[in-house]
């Protein structure tokens, strides 16, 4: 179990760094759009070096970026209230958070399922970005194996604080 | 069962789960996701799962939250937080409790380019509270004044939380940006006057610190630069219409970027920048896609009709109403944390607020403020939590009774954007 939990460790962390890349991306597009549409105005038009679907990729960029954080961060950016369970014993507290976090693995499940299908039919009904055109399938297929990562991580998480005698201790 | 009830039981299951210490984000998706498919089936239920998410994740408007993370954290790492700090404390720090003064105004100053209270509180206090520490303050004072500064930074602009009440409730993010401005340095300028009560009654909790010549305080002013600068560029570029609000983000962080990078920002500096960004945006966006998939249910629940209507029957006065949905948000408060509290509650209370014809800028800004109030309150705090964690050594209980002076002068705040509201909408 330790080498798998490994490879999707590393699975995982590699999404969380492209995650980084795209959030980049985002600010470096926006950056670019605003330059390029202040020189065209100042310009009144003679350096047009505007770019169709700045906005599109700006959107997409940030979906990515979320979809590919979300399996690295699911045991680890959750906000929880334990006032009350303070005074619960640790092994208690585990078994609960394994819960939760295995019900997290549920619902990647069903998201990904759902994008499964979301790809099937923007393929039969060639649906395509506003702007750009692209074929909506790649968005639907990346968010599928995204929240399938997150499933598996989420999953994989709750076993070791289930079982590991780290997780344990 | 009538929906509504269903509503109800989805709702209670819900909180039940919060109690036993499930992920807020969690608890929103699986009542979301349970009651809707309650409600119509459960085959739609599955397909919200993805096409929520993807609509919500994909909308252009939710794409400064990273971006504002992103700004604050370049700030904190690059060190213009320490800087901006040695400003103040030159300006005012040979006073009597002048540090704790420097300290609240690098948080508002500092708050100008955050968007995250827990990013101020946490920046700040890691550079102020030695300081304050080592020159003889009480740490009640020094504790709690960092952890009312850094709630300055859900009120001034950019903030991440009155850009969630504006896209919730659809109202210009722009206007919201613009109606904080009076409130927050409003927070400034209560929580400097609370220090400075708090050491005339208590001469004891601060020592004047060295005096500083003309010269020294002018040389200080050098730490606002950076400041300064992004700020009145985003503002500027919003107004000449060279960019967008939602724009304007990304152009504060790379202009936040750029002067770090100049500082001197390295390689591992930058990286750890953009992971922390990473941490704290995923912390939001999962409660962001839980909260959506909530939404899907309360519309079809509607349970924010049924709650109007049997308000409606109560026959409450709309200021009876408001001062039930403070105290219902002060409660909360004390338990939850802000953007997961805005997130559950505003698309419930909202319609009753706009049945009762309040202002819907207005209402932001007041629900914003008490949702700040639960960030110093006990026994949930999350910015007193944020400085425990830069000073184990102080007693949260220590920390509690620091921030009770505070809490006091942000009710006044409260009172006084209640009584007049004008200075919410005055600049709107």
């Amino acid at each position: 179990m330790k080498v798998i939990a490994q490879i999707i460790e590393r699975i995982t962390h590699g999404m969380h760094l492209l995650g980084g890349m795209f959030l980049i991306t985002m600010m470096v597009i926006t950056l670019f759009d605003v330059f390029t549409r202040g020189l065209f105005s100042m310009t009144d038009g003679a350096v047009d070096l505007t770019i169709l679907g700045g906005i599109e990729l700006v959107k997409y960029s940030l979906l990515f970026t979320v979809l590919f954080i979300l399996p690295h961060s699911v045991s680890r950016s959750q906000v929880i209230v334990d006032l009350f369970t303070e005074r619960l014993q640790a092994r208690t507290k585990k078994v609960l958070e394994a819960v939760y976090i295995l019900c997290f693995g549920l619902m990647g499940i069903g998201m990904s399922y759902s994008f499964y299908h979301l790809v099937d039919e923007a393929a039969m009904s060639y649906e395509t970005t506003q702007d750009l055109l692209i074929p909506l399938t790649y968005f639907y297929a990346a968010a599928c194996f995204a929240t399938f990562m997150l499933a598996v991580s989420a999953v994989m998480h709750a076993l070791q604080l289930l079982f590991s005698e780290k997780a344990e201790s | 069962m009538s929906t509504s009830m269903i509503g109800v039981v989805c709702i209670a299951v819900m909180l039940l789960l919060i109690v036993l210490r499930a992920p807020i984000a969690l608890t929103m998706a699986l009542a979301g996701f349970v009651g809707f498919g309650w409600i119509v089936a459960f085959d739609p239920a599955i397909s919200i799962l993805a096409s929520g998410p993807f609509e919500t994740l994909s909308n252009y408007s939710f794409s400064p939250i990273p971006m504002f993370i992103l700004m604050g954290v370049f700030a904190s790492k690059s060190g213009m937080s320490q800087e901006l700090f040695q400003g103040a404390r030159a300006m005012f720090g040979s006073w009597r409790g002048g540090m704790a003064l420097a300290a609240v105004t690098s948080c508002g100053i500092f708050s100008a380019i955050s968007g995250s209270s827990m990013a101020t509180a946490a920046s700040m206090s890691r550079v102020a509270l030695p300081e304050m520490e080592k020159n003889g303050y009480a740490p009640t004072l020094a504790t709690g004044v960092l952890a009312a500064g850094g709630t300055l930074g859900i009120m001034i602009p950019p903030s991440i939380a009155l850009l969630l009440y504006a896209l919730i409730t659809e109202q210009s993010v722009g206007a919201m940006f613009m109606a904080g401005v009076i409130p927050g340095l409003l927070g400034l300028v209560m929580y400097g006057l609370t220090v400075a009560v708090l050491v005339i009654v208590f001469p004891n909790i601060a020592q004047p610190g060295k005096a500083t010549t003309l010269k020294e305080k002018f040389l200080g002013l050098k730490g606002l630069v950076p400041f300064t600068g992004v700020f009145v560029f985003i503002i500027g570029g919003i107004y000449s219409g060279w960019f967008t609000p939602t724009e304007a983000s990304a152009v504060g962080a790379a202009a936040t970027l750029l002067i770090a990078l100049v500082r001197g920002m390295r390689f591992e500096q930058f990286k750890d920048a953009v992971g922390e960004t990473l941490v704290m945006s995923a912390m939001i966006f999962f409660m962001i896609i839980g909260a959506e998939i909530f939404g899907y249910f309360l519309s079809v629940s509607r349970i924010s009709f049924s709650l109007v209507e049997y308000v409606d029957s109560l026959h409450l006065g709309p200021y009876m109403i408001l001062l039930c949905v403070l105290i219902l948000f002060m409660v909360l408060g004390c338990v939850m944390d802000s953007i997961a509290m805005l997130l559950l509650t505003v698309p419930v209370v909202y319609p009753l607020i706009e049945a009762a014809g309040f202002d819907p800028i207005w209402f932001g800004i007041v629900a914003v403020i008490t949702v700040e109030l639960g960030l110093i309150t006990p026994p949930v705090g999350m910015n007193v939590f944020v400085i425990k964690s830069v000073a184990p050594h102080i007693s949260i209980g220590d920390m509690y009774k620091g921030v009770m002076p505070f809490v006091i002068a942000d009710l006044l705040r409260l009172a006084l954007i209640v009584a007049f509201p004008i200075l919410a909408i005055g600049l709107v």
